[in-house]
């Protein structure tokens, strides 16, 4: 078992990342327009720590965590990966990196190629980084099933053959097969059963203890982030509103929209609804951010400040950080 | 009693065999109460709305038993003419994915408009009125500006509102919403929620609520119900059945769902809580277990579980169990 306090050296650090992604140009328009995916995120991930981020829709999550596995390119900013620099490098540029880096992907309909047998999907990868040879391959794979909690000999079956929940766990296997430093889960639950869930969510945080996986977790779901990770970063419209352990996000949220995120988390107990706030409107384009703080348009306590200039990030000590002109008091001390 | 399912039974043919979609089920709803029918993929929750709605493709569907009461008259055998003067003027139905129920090509102001036209004889003038009041109550800003465009115009959230402005335009005395919030942010669910309850609570009106989240049933429904594999296997109040859940499933779905802030509210010492699993997966309609369809993932499974289907029972007053325990 590893020790996860053992090696506290930062495994990945990203500096102001930004992804803009360009629209084409109409006939008529003049000005390029941009699609503000990513619009100055910033945050670090120790070794055997699980970051969570959340969000709703369109605040740039997953291109966010797609980006920082330079699937994607940024268009601004750093990426400090293991002790490397990899912010300049173009994203077919980095096949080292793909064995360090994985992703489980959200869909498990679509993410596992269908003409491929089980070990082929799992072992190929592993063949091509030399970390088996084509002989002990299907023993490999096996092995990786079985950590996973499937049978090991369904190896030679087809993607098909596989309900919903058994395709994600193939998903973490193919993750894992590599011995990867970071494993990142885009919405890695959210398309599976209630009861599903509950056993892809026990895997992982097994397979986090027993192998001491650093994780970042990209999710809707407040409740889930929360359950696994160790910290939390909450996402609007491209950038990072509030930073900080469960803890301190959950009890003493800073940021409005944390607050009113959490809020509105349905809460599974009839005799703990929690008083909701309520934001008005829509989440506004990201083709279009609002001036200044992009959450003013919603906040109940938006001033002139927030709309004319963007808060800079307020560290409020023990690695809570807020991006707020006017950070909430903490309701409970 | 409003509405009142009794025994239905809703299957369908297919070249593989007979798929019992719905299997048995019996319920009832009193006026402006909420009823929330839980389950996960093919429990037939759905298949139990589109039965009562009568949306059921026949073939391969088909109600092969049961009633289902609506204001006394059983509309299960209903000719399809009659069924049309009820669905969406006195039975109304709001569905999860707005963008693919709504039509692309009317505007909102024209499809909710309709309802006035086809239920109330309104003129286009008329209804086109109608249809921005509709617009207003649901809270869409700008209403009459808003009431000229397109689905494709408006966000999710914005969507759903036109579709319960939709439903709710003649103000019928059931609306059904099949996971209406399943495809929205959370911030626009509690939106959303916050609407339904309040034109409930203006309205009187009924709903029967079609979800898988636990969450949602514990902030709307009144009472509820949970299915699997084509079964009722539990239903009582909804704090009972949170206090006091008495069948297997129902006990393994409230411990596998994480709440938000059992975590943190407790200093973390030690090694995280495991969510509670229910081993095993749903089985497929076209293979069910013999005996009670879930033994086979039950913790408490007996002898006579794998051989014998238990009667749907009330065990207490209001809470009805499929249980051999």
């Amino acid at each position: 078992m590893v020790n996860k306090n053992q090696n506290t050296e930062l495994l990945l650090e990203v500096e102001d990342l930004k992804v803009h992604f360009p629209l084409p140009r109409g006939m008529f328009s003049g000005k390029s327009q941009f699609v503000y995916a990513v619009d100055g995120v910033s945050l670090s991930l120790k070794r055997g720590e699980t970051l969570g981020i959340v969000g709703e829709s369109g605040c740039g999550k997953t291109t966010a965590g797609l980006a920082m596995l330079k699937l994607i390119d940024a268009t601004a900013g750093k990426i400090r990966f293991n002790g490397r620099d990899y912010s300049h490098n173009k994203s077919a540029d980095c096949p080292a990196l793909r064995k360090e880096m994985q992703l489980i992907f959200q869909d498990p309909f679509s993410s596992l190629n269908p003409r491929m047998s089980i070990n082929r999907i799992i072992g190929d990868p592993m063949e091509i980084h030399g970390l088996c040879t084509k002989k002990d391959k299907a023993q490999k794979v096996a092995e990786l099933l079985k950590k996973v909690g499937l049978p090991p000999e369904h190896g030679k079956r087809f993607p098909h053959e596989f309900s919903g929940g058994q395709r994600q766990r193939i998903g973490i296997a193919r993750a894992l097969a590599l011995d990867p430093l970071l494993i990142i889960g885009d919405e890695p639950v959210s398309a599976l059963d209630v009861s599903i869930q509950a056993q892809t969510i026990n895997l992982l945080m097994d397979l986090q203890e027993e192998l001491g996986l650093s994780m970042i977790i990209i999710s809707h779901d407040l409740a889930v982030v929360e359950h696994i990770c160790d910290r939390i970063a909450v996402m609007y419209l491209g950038k990072i509103v509030e930073t900080g352990t469960c803890e301190q996000i959950y009890s003493y949220p800073r940021h409005p929209y944390t607050r009113a995120l959490l809020s509105s988390v349905p809460i599974p107990d009839p005799r703990k609804q929690p008083d909701r706030i309520l934001l008005g409107g829509d989440v506004p384009s990201p083709i279009n951010p609002p001036m200044g703080c992009h959450f003013n348009p919603r906040c109940s306590q938006a001033s002139d400040l927030c709309r004319q200039a963007y808060p800079r990030a307020t560290n409020l000590g023990q690695g809570h950080e807020v991006s707020c002109h006017h950070p909430l008091t903490p309701l409970t001390e | 009693m409003l509405l009142s399912v009794e025994h239905l039974k809703t299957y369908f043919h297919t070249p593989r065999g007979i798929i019992k979609a719905v299997d048995d089920v019996s319920f009832s709803l009193n006026k402006g109460e909420v009823l929330g029918l839980v389950g996960e993929s093919g429990c037939g929750k759905s298949v139990t709305s589109q039965s009562i709605m009568r949306l059921i493709p026949e073939p391969p569907g088909k109600i092969e038993e049961g009633k289902i009461l609506f204001d006394g008259k059983d509309i299960a055998n209903l000719p399809l003419k009659e069924m049309k003067s009820i669905r969406g003027n006195r039975i109304s139905m709001i569905f999860q994915e707005p963008m693919t129920s709504l039509n692309p090509v009317k505007t909102i102001g024209w499809q909710i408009g309709e309802m006035f036209r086809l239920h109330r004889n309104a003129n286009r003038k008329e209804s086109l009125e109608m249809a921005v009041e509709m617009l207003a109550k649901v809270q869409i800003p700008e209403p009459a500006k808003r009431v000229k465009s397109f689905p494709h115009q408006l966000s999710g959230g914005m969507r759903q509102r036109a579709m319960i402005a939709m439903a709710l335009s003649c103000d019928p005395e059931i609306l059904i919403a099949d996971e209406p919030t399943t495809a929205l942010d959370v911030t626009v669910q509690a939106q959303i929620l916050d609407l339904m309850k309040r034109l409930k609570q203006n309205l009187n009106t009924a709903i029967l609520m079609i979800t898988h989240d636990l969450g949602v049933i514990a902030d709307i429904a009144d009472r509820v119900m949970v299915m699997y594999a084509g079964k009722a296997v539990e239903s009582a109040s909804t704090m009972e059945i949170f206090e006091n859940p008495s069948h297997p499933y129902t006990q393994g779905l409230l411990g596998s769902v994480p709440i938000l802030g059992r975590r943190a509210g407790n200093p973390r010492k030690g090694p995280r809580t495991r969510l509670q699993e229910i081993q095993g997966m749903v089985p497929s309609l076209s293979d069910l277990p013999r005996g009670c369809f879930f033994c086979p993932r039950c913790s408490q499974a007996k002898d006579i579980c794998k051989t014998r289907m238990p009667p749907f029972t009330e065990r207490d007053k209001g809470h009805w169990v499929r249980c051999w325990h």
